[in-house]
């Protein structure tokens, strides 16, 4: 690759350290998200920062970019000493610029605004509006933006809103660009826009830190990758002499993990869960989902395929209760149980894994052991007459927390202080420990690493081989693929076609999925 | 003399609705950069009895503005330390000064009973018959629009309010800007209370404010944050209270009481019939740097 060995040849040429940290600690609370890390940053290179949930990647970033304080620790930038009164004003005047996961921009205020905003100082009384937008203008021609400058920063997308976020950091005058897992929120497309338009900044000298937890995006553009985990700087090696299995190996510290053992359907499954007809309508009286029927045997899995969207989560809502169909009935064993409140159906047995874990799945302010027991904290034995007795949900508490292997400091620590993966599990345990018959699990894995995926897939597996009907709505094929018995694909709510396991054909669900009816 | 009775009735209106604007005032600096202000109506107190006591004790006007100004200062660094530098919940702080402000300046004002049972001189009407504090209450407003929506540091102000964690980022030190913004709303409540002691009723009372700082989070509220409505607002409320001094004065057959209802029914009716407002994005949080 000619092209590689050249960009290479002059990121080392820029042989220059922009960014010194060393020895860097910090700890939240009782959990130490950095212990000693060490990084050094070049003028002109692209850096992969890559670790699983929780390694300390964005802490890191966060505290280079002043947002965090460090507890100990050196900062050197442009070899000039900064570890005192380090802040974000001092790190933009240092030519440091960081776009965040969760983009700060200001959604009532313009584009331009939300630009210029930064570089204006207390004193600026009359700012000249006119020539910032002409300087902007000049900056977008180059790198080759497209944005409106005086639309509200609310109603663009959010590929757009990323493309203000770093014309603001360039505008600002960065040398440095951080970059926190910038394509979770991207199409492919607006993916590969991006990282043409990093190459360029490394064109023009720019450094730029990719923070990722796609190993295959930090392999296509960085020229070292960084490694981190559990909080340690663990290696960084130049991206020639390495390849993904390598890095993935000092990601989680052991060898790739197989897939989950594809478990056989049930032989002649009985039907645990019917929905017959369903049909939801929202406000404006547009149906999201159109007279939808299927049922689950005990024993498998029932996925449901389909982009975000089409009414997938709706129905799950409608099948749980927080929602009232228009028309339909839903069966329990048989029961109908259209008219139940959502807790009369979680005692007739479902569970529920709902797909934004912070809304509907936990408390985040609440402890680790007062969400296990949640649902059940008025039964026997977690209460008595109405007492709740914290001896006996303490216990579960302790046992959940070591069969689901949640990695938390104790029971007593707010779920908000978990990373996403372990707060994920206590939503597992809280929904599997109330021995459901039937489960509804939306989005399960969204947002995880792998090893803590690997760990939900195979529960819901095991789940599923003790004879419980599930129900698995995900936007994820593989996930569908690997675990599903059956699979509907639901577009524009409406179901619009089935596969069995056997007759899976891979093209025709992608093309159900995108609204092709099947000839 | 202008004889139109609209006129007459806006004139009125104004003078009714200045010690309100004041507070309006202050009340957008502080929740423009994210702080709510409930303890407005305690400033208000606060300043309404320093004017008087600045008044009298010093022996001119001057001396009231300076009191007020000073009252104004001290009451903005205890609410901003508090909510801001500490920081604690913004409502129940507000919440809890006013309560402290109530009890603190009825016993100062029996503490200096004797001097203060005068009322102070009469401040002569600048144009229209309008007085210098409902001019200035005016001219403050249209500041006030110009600064928060077409300078660089109101944009910075409001970016504050809106989203600090995006105005951190940015490099703003949120701490500071909500302790100065906290600070700039208090003298404002203060002169708030100065226009209702020394400017109008020329004499204090206890809780001579009589929920006046809520009317003007209402009419904040009403005006959507923005200088310009809630001016608006204000003067509708100023109108109901100029309506309730007359039906008193004219007494229509009815019981005085009832008129001095109406302003307070008159914000209920407004806010809510307003329908839900959107305000500063973070207004209300706060703010703790990791």
């Amino acid at each position: 690759m000619a092209g590689g060995t050249v960009r290479a040849a002059k990121a080392v040429m820029h042989n220059k350290h922009v960014v010194n940290m060393e020895a860097i600690t910090k700890t939240f609370g009782i959990v130490r998200a950095l212990d000693k890390v060490t990084f050094v940053l070049d003028a002109g290179e692209i850096r992969g920062l890559v670790g699983e949930n929780g390694a300390g990647k964005t802490t890191l970033m966060n505290i280079l970019y002043g947002m965090y304080q460090p507890d100990d620790g050196n900062i050197r930038v442009w070899n000039e000493d900064v570890s005192r009164n380090w802040s974000p004003r001092l790190a933009i005047a240092k030519g440091i610029g960081m776009i965040h996961q969760h983009f700060s921009l200001i959604s009532n205020h313009t584009v331009l605004e939300n630009i210029v905003m930064p570089t204006l100082k207390w004193g600026d009384i009359v700012p000249q509006w006119k020539r910032f937008a002409s300087q902007i203008e000049t900056l977008c021609g180059e790198y080759g933006f497209k944005v409106k400058l005086h639309e509200r920063s609310e109603v663009l997308s959010v590929g757009e809103r990323q493309q203000v976020e770093i014309l603001k950091a360039l505008y600002q005058g960065a040398r440095v660009l951080i970059m926190d897992e910038p394509t979770g929120v991207l199409t492919p497309q607006q993916a590969k826009s991006l990282f043409e338009l990093l190459l360029r900044a490394r064109e023009r000298g720019h450094s730029v830190v990719l923070v990722t937890h796609k190993l295959n995006e930090a392999m296509a553009i960085s020229d070292r990758i960084t490694v981190l985990r559990g909080g340690k700087h663990i290696a960084t090696v130049e991206k020639r002499s390495t390849n993904p299995q390598e890095i993935a190996k000092m990601m989680v510290d052991r060898e790739w993990i197989s897939p989950v053992m594809r478990n056989q359907p049930p032989a002649r499954p009985q039907f645990v869960m019917e929905v017959d007809g369903v049909t939801i309508e929202e406000k404006h009286r547009e149906p999201v989902v159109e007279n939808i029927s299927l049922s689950i045997g005990a024993g498998e899995i029932l996925g449901v395929a389909g982009v975000a969207g089409n009414g997938q989560m709706e129905l799950a809502e409608v099948i749980v209760g927080l929602k009232k169909p228009k028309s339909g009935r839903i069966f329990i064993g048989g029961k109908n149980v259209t008219r139940w409140s959502i807790r009369n159906r979680r005692r007739a047995g479902l569970g529920y894994i709902p797909e934004d874990r912070h809304t509907h799945g936990v408390i985040t302010e609440m402890t680790v052991g007062e969400n296990l027991v949640l649902d059940c904290v008025e039964n026997p034995p977690y209460s008595q007459w109405g007492i709740t007795r914290p001896w006996a949900i303490d216990k579960w508490a302790k046992e959940a927390v070591q069969s689901y292997g949640i990695k938390t400091p104790g029971i007593n620590v707010p779920v908000a202080n978990l990373s996403g993966g372990n707060q994920q599990k206590v939503v597992l345990a809280k929904a599997l420990s109330m021995n459901p018959k039937i489960l509804v699990a939306c989005q399960p894995t969204r947002g995880l690493d792998f090893s803590a995926t690997e760990y939900v897939r195979k529960k819901i597996v095991e789940c599923a081989e003790s004879g419980v009907a599930i129900c698995l709505i995900s936007s994820d094929l593989d996930e569908l693929l690997e675990l599903s018995h059956r699979i509907v694909v639901m577009f524009q709510g409406k179901i619009v076609g089935e596969f069995s396991r056997e007759g899976l054909n891979l093209d025709q669900l992608g093309l159900l999925m995108a609204g092709h009816r099947s000839g | 003399m202008i004889e139109s009775w609209w006129v007459d009735l806006l004139l009125a209106a104004l003078r009714a609705a200045t010690p309100l604007i004041f507070c309006a005032l202050g009340i957008l600096v502080a929740e423009r950069a994210g702080v709510l202000h409930i303890g407005v109506e305690g400033v208000m107190l606060a300043g309404a009895l320093a004017a008087i006591i600045g008044t009298v004790l010093g022996g001119n006007p001057w001396a009231g503005m300076l009191a007020t100004i000073a009252a104004g200062i001290i009451a903005g660094i205890i609410l901003a330390f508090i909510s801001v530098s500490l920081p604690t919940n913004q409502v129940v702080i507000g919440i809890a000064f006013n309560l402290v402000s109530l009890g603190v300046t009825s016993f100062l004002f029996r503490l200096l009973a004797k001097q203060l049972q005068v009322l102070v001189p009469a401040i002569p009407p600048l144009l229209f018959g309008l007085s210098p504090f409902a001019l200035a209450a005016i001219v403050l407003i249209v500041v006030m629009w110009w600064f928060l929506f077409w300078t660089g540091p109101g944009l910075k102000l409001r970016s504050v309010g809106e989203n600090t964690h995006a105005a951190h980022a940015s490099g703003i030190n949120v701490v500071y800007v909500r302790f100065a913004a906290l600070i700039i709303a208090s003298v404002l409540a203060a002169l708030g209370g100065a226009a209702l002691t020394m400017g109008w009723v020329r004499s204090f009372t206890d809780n001579v404010t009589l929920g006046r700082g809520f009317i003007a989070l209402a009419a904040v509220y009403f005006g959507r944050w923005n200088p310009l409505l809630a001016l608006s607002a204000c003067l509708i409320f100023g109108a109901g209270e100029a309506l309730a001094f007359r039906g008193q004065g004219t007494g229509a057959g009815l019981n005085p009481h009832y008129y001095l209802m109406l302003p307070y029914i008159l914000t209920l009716l407004v806010v809510g019939l307003a329908g839900m407002a959107r305000g500063p994005g973070d207004a209300g949080k706060p703010y703790l740097r990791r």
